[in-house]
């Protein structure tokens, strides 16, 4: 399960350290005529939203051609239930990158089983997924993330790095680090209250 | 003030680290608990913007014209729609009145009705379902929606549905037989308010709808439905 989605906050007046970006700006409106099967709506929707969700797709999955497939897929479904979308309970944003994490986890845990299966020995190595040679994939801990999160210790940022990007539960992460189960527990704590406190605006 | 346990199943949570159960219970804390609602969401937000911050890529322009085109090619396309919510919003209306009267007037008629379809109105293609709860906890729950097979769109009336939790969602379906699998009628929402109308739309056309059903499924919804039915027309 993952809670991406929360109400839009009043801005408290405080400088955001996040750069506004086109998809943190979406007008209700728009998804209220893409609801309404205007295709022209749509079209301004992709071109909103495109950017940040095939980066976030791409940072999970790790192979363009299938972050590409799923910008598809979840645009098509944006399209068919945009009707469903509701304002009170997140952004577009936050609503479609649910959707991308929920369908990009489920792809690298597919990848993850079928490598398994194949090559039980290389199982260490299959737990880092692939990396395309196009030249857009990256390797772990490459300017990965902008600053906030590169900010942050990196064994808390490698535990919360696993859980959100790796969809790895709670034991994984602490076999994957070789670490307790109370330790990785503490280091997510600690480093997403920290980067609560980075990206959040404070009141 | 919330306490270091505390802000320590929350980080888990929006992380979805908390096992279905746990994860159930903590999203109760959260609702009873205002102060741990504030701080749970900021941490939502947070991880919305851990999904923003990653280094920006743009997808091939190829992509969005194959995008377009198959919303395009999709029948039937949600084109139009407006103006067509706008005349089914009326008829809707105007066909949840004249099913009152029917109903109230017409027991007999209602007792015999063994379809799913309780009453076919005068206006060719509209058809009228009542959907019944099937939560213990809910008896009372129930639906009503009102479906236009020619033009591939209903309204949903819900009353008395529990919100769902943070993690899951109400999901509508369609059971036509000429498909294997229902098909979604998209995401529906139990308002807080005693009902609300909901437009819904198939996710692929329909022409021989025998019922309609509500199940609680995980956040944002499924392809083929895994949670439990929780309205169902009879």
């Amino acid at each position: 399960m993952i809670h991406l989605n929360f109400a839009p906050r009043a801005n408290h007046g405080t400088t955001h350290p996040m750069k506004e970006d086109a998809h943190e700006t979406i007008d209700p409106r728009l998804m209220r005529r893409v609801a309404e099967g205007e295709v022209s709506a749509f079209s301004e929707l992709y071109d909103k939203l495109s950017a940040p969700l095939f980066s976030f797709a791409l940072r999970i999955l790790k192979d363009p051609e299938e972050a590409e497939e799923l910008l598809q897929e979840v645009f098509v479904k944006i399209w068919r239930q945009a009707a469903s979308y509701d304002p009170a309970r997140g952004t577009p944003f936050a609503w479609a990158a649910t959707l991308i994490r929920y369908k990009a986890l489920d792809r690298l845990r597919s990848r993850q089983r079928r490598q398994r299966l194949q090559d039980d020995a290389e199982a260490e190595a299959c737990e880092t997924p692939a990396v395309s040679t196009n030249g857009t994939g990256r390797e772990a801990g490459e300017e990965e993330l902008r600053s906030a999160f590169t900010r942050l210790p990196s064994d808390q940022r490698e535990a919360i790095d696993l859980a959100f990007f790796g969809g790895l539960t709670q034991q994984e992460i602490a076999t994957r680090l070789r670490e307790p189960l109370g330790t990785v527990k503490a280091r997510i704590r600690r480093g997403m209250l920290k980067l609560r406190d980075w990206l959040t605006p404070t009141v | 003030m919330i306490d270091e346990a505390t802000i320590e199943r929350a980080s888990l949570y929006v992380l979805g680290l908390l096992e279905d159960g746990e994860a159930a219970r903590f999203a109760t804390a959260i609702r009873s608990d205002p102060e741990l609602a504030e701080f749970v969401e900021d941490l939502q937000r947070t991880t919305v913007a851990l999904a923003a911050s990653v280094p920006q890529h743009t997808p091939p322009a190829a992509l969005k014209q194959r995008i377009m085109n198959r919303i395009r090619a999709e029948q039937p396309a949600p084109a139009g729609r407006s103006r067509a919510f706008e005349y089914l919003g009326w008829a809707a209306a105007l066909v949840l009145l004249c099913a009152s009267a029917a109903l109230y007037h017409d027991r007999a008629r209602l007792q015999s009705a063994n379809a799913a379809f309780v009453l076919r109105d005068n206006l060719s293609g509209v058809e009228i379902v009542r959907l019944r709860s099937q939560l213990a906890q809910s008896p009372s729950a129930g639906a009503v929606a009102v479906w236009d097979s020619q033009r591939q769109q209903g309204v949903l009336d819900i009353s008395g549905l529990p919100p769902a939790r943070a993690d899951q969602d109400y999901q509508l379906w369609l059971i036509d037989p000429a498909y294997s699998n229902p098909v979604s009628g998209g995401l529906v929402r139990a308002l807080a308010e005693a009902s609300g109308r909901q437009p819904f739309a198939p996710a692929k056309p329909v022409h021989g709808v025998t019922k309609l059903a509500v199940s609680l499924e995980r956040h944002g919804g499924v392809e083929k439905a895994e949670g439990p039915m929780v309205l169902i027309s009879q």
